[in-house]
């Protein structure tokens, strides 16, 4: 019997190691499954190391995948501020597209609404023009350059408004671009109107107000003649270059000038130096006798006023 | 130190099984690692030490995959027994050979699981047979070259070993 045991060990460990699991086996199949002592057992032997290499394993992949998840990140980063950069500039670009837009809408409700007296016929059209540069700040020159010329029918003394009032006049022409006498030039000189009490005076550039900015002086103007800090002054027309009813500021300072005059300060409706768009009046006739040099305008022999 | 190479043997591969699919790739759950684990064993071991290494990774794989207690336990104790009596009667131990016997010990392993549920639960839990075929490819090749890769390994090992001997014997 011991020898049929030594012989046939391989065999009957084998039937012997499938019998006891036959028999766990068929224990489950009556009880409960998942819960055994068995399963207990083995899982408490092994459970210590498969944390641990789990743990272990959590860490490396966690490290290892960080890694590369912040070498993305950088990456993906650099990716978004770059479409943020793009999308800065971009809404940049139509926000100005739209104040643009609300400027020229200002200009064309400005243009509908434009009475000129006498002036119809000489209106042949108006030339929208933009400012390329603005040289506003110099004392001893202020003017503007517009990206029209004579090619776009611009010629010499043209007046330039926008919907607040007058800017200037043209002065030097070329096929592409001009050059803008601003009404705040030391030479300029208008001929314009109270519009309350219609007094009559010359507008001169060349002035400063309080705050610094550039301003006019109405000159001409006698110590009895009504004109009162508020008052309007428009264009009187009488210069043959701006057609009358334009305005051309605010009357800012009243005060007692030399002999018998009154010295007069105008702020200009027109803010010189946020210039971006401006209309060019371009005239079909212009008397040679208008078109010469004005830019120091004499006042009328008989005073309408 | 030779009693710690069982309990190793199915530490890494129950290691293998539950962390090579979370951390590594998703493909590997089709491995069955104890399976090439006891196959490989059955090579050089007596059909005693691969029974009971059957028996003892089969119960690992079954505590820790929540299966039912026992089947992988029994159909790793037929295979690792089965394999063994191969090896011992036909001496062969080629890639060709392994392959096939890797292939026959997967369908042995699946089909004794499915018998046995079928028999004591009346629910086999057996894949899809797609997935059987996978299953039979991986641990099939893949399989073969793990057993490739660890017999460079521990041969590399052992020279390691002697040549580190020699020159000890030399120096004194």
């Amino acid at each position: 019997m011991a020898g049929f045991i030594v012989r046939r060990k391989d065999p009957l460990l084998f039937v012997t190691v499938l019998v006891v699991l036959l028999c766990i086996l068929a224990s489950q199949a009556e009880n409960e499954l998942g819960d055994s002592l068995l399963t207990r057992t083995v899982m408490q032997a092994f459970s210590p190391f498969v944390r641990l290499s789990a743990g272990t394993s959590q860490k490396v992949r966690d490290t290892w995948f960080g890694y590369f998840n912040l070498v993305d990140a950088r990456a993906k980063n650099r990716r978004t501020m770059d479409q943020y950069d793009r999308q800065a500039l971009e809404l940049s670009l139509l926000r100005e597209r739209l104040r643009a837009y609300e400027r020229s809408e200002a200009l064309h409700q400005f243009l509908e609404g434009l009475n000129l007296p006498g002036e119809e016929d000489l209106l042949q059209s108006i030339h929208p023009a933009l400012v390329i540069a603005n040289n506003h700040w110099d004392e001893q020159s202020r003017i503007l350059l517009l990206n029209r010329g004579s090619s776009a029918g611009l010629k010499r003394n043209m007046p330039v408004i926008t919907s607040d009032g007058v800017v200037g006049k043209t002065m030097t022409c070329t096929t592409l671009v001009s050059t803008v006498l601003l009404a705040t030039d030391v030479n300029s000189g208008i001929s314009a109107r109270v519009a309350r009490s219609r007094v009559w005076g010359i507008l001169t550039g060349g002035g400063q107000l309080a705050d610094g900015r550039p301003a006019l002086t109405m000159q001409h103007i006698s110590s009895l003649d009504d004109v009162a800090e508020g008052d309007l002054v428009i264009t009187s027309g009488l210069d043959g270059i701006y057609p009358a009813g334009l305005v051309l500021g605010t009357v800012v300072l009243v005060d007692e000038g030399p002999g018998l005059s009154k010295q007069v300060g105008v702020a200009p409706a027109v803010e010189m130096s946020r210039l971006e768009e401006v209309l060019v009046l371009v005239r079909e006739e212009q008397l040679p006798s208008q078109l010469a040099d004005r830019d120091s305008a004499e006042p009328p022999e008989e005073d309408p006023s | 130190m030779k009693f710690l190479r069982f309990p190793l043997v199915i530490l890494l591969a129950l290691l293998a099984e539950l962390l090579l699919p979370r951390y590594v790739a998703g493909f590997f759950r089709y491995f069955d690692f104890m399976l090439i684990v006891v196959v490989f064993n059955s090579v050089s071991r007596s059909r005693v030490q691969s029974t009971l290494l059957g028996t003892a990774s089969g119960l690992t794989q079954d505590a820790f995959t929540g299966i039912v207690f026992g089947l992988n336990g029994f159909s790793k104790t037929v295979v690792g027994y089965l394999a063994s009596t191969f090896y011992q009667r036909f001496m062969i131990d080629t890639a060709l050979t392994q392959l096939v016997v890797l292939i026959v010990a997967t369908w042995l392993n699946e089909g004794i699981c499915i018998g046995l549920s079928l028999v004591l639960f009346g629910d086999p839990p057996g894949p899809l047979f797609p997935e059987m075929l996978i299953r039979t490819a991986c641990n099939g090749f893949g399989g073969v070259l793990l057993m490739k890769l660890s017999v460079v390994f521990f041969r590399r090992l052992s020279a390691g070993r002697m040549r580190s001997r020699g020159v000890s014997r030399l120096s004194r």
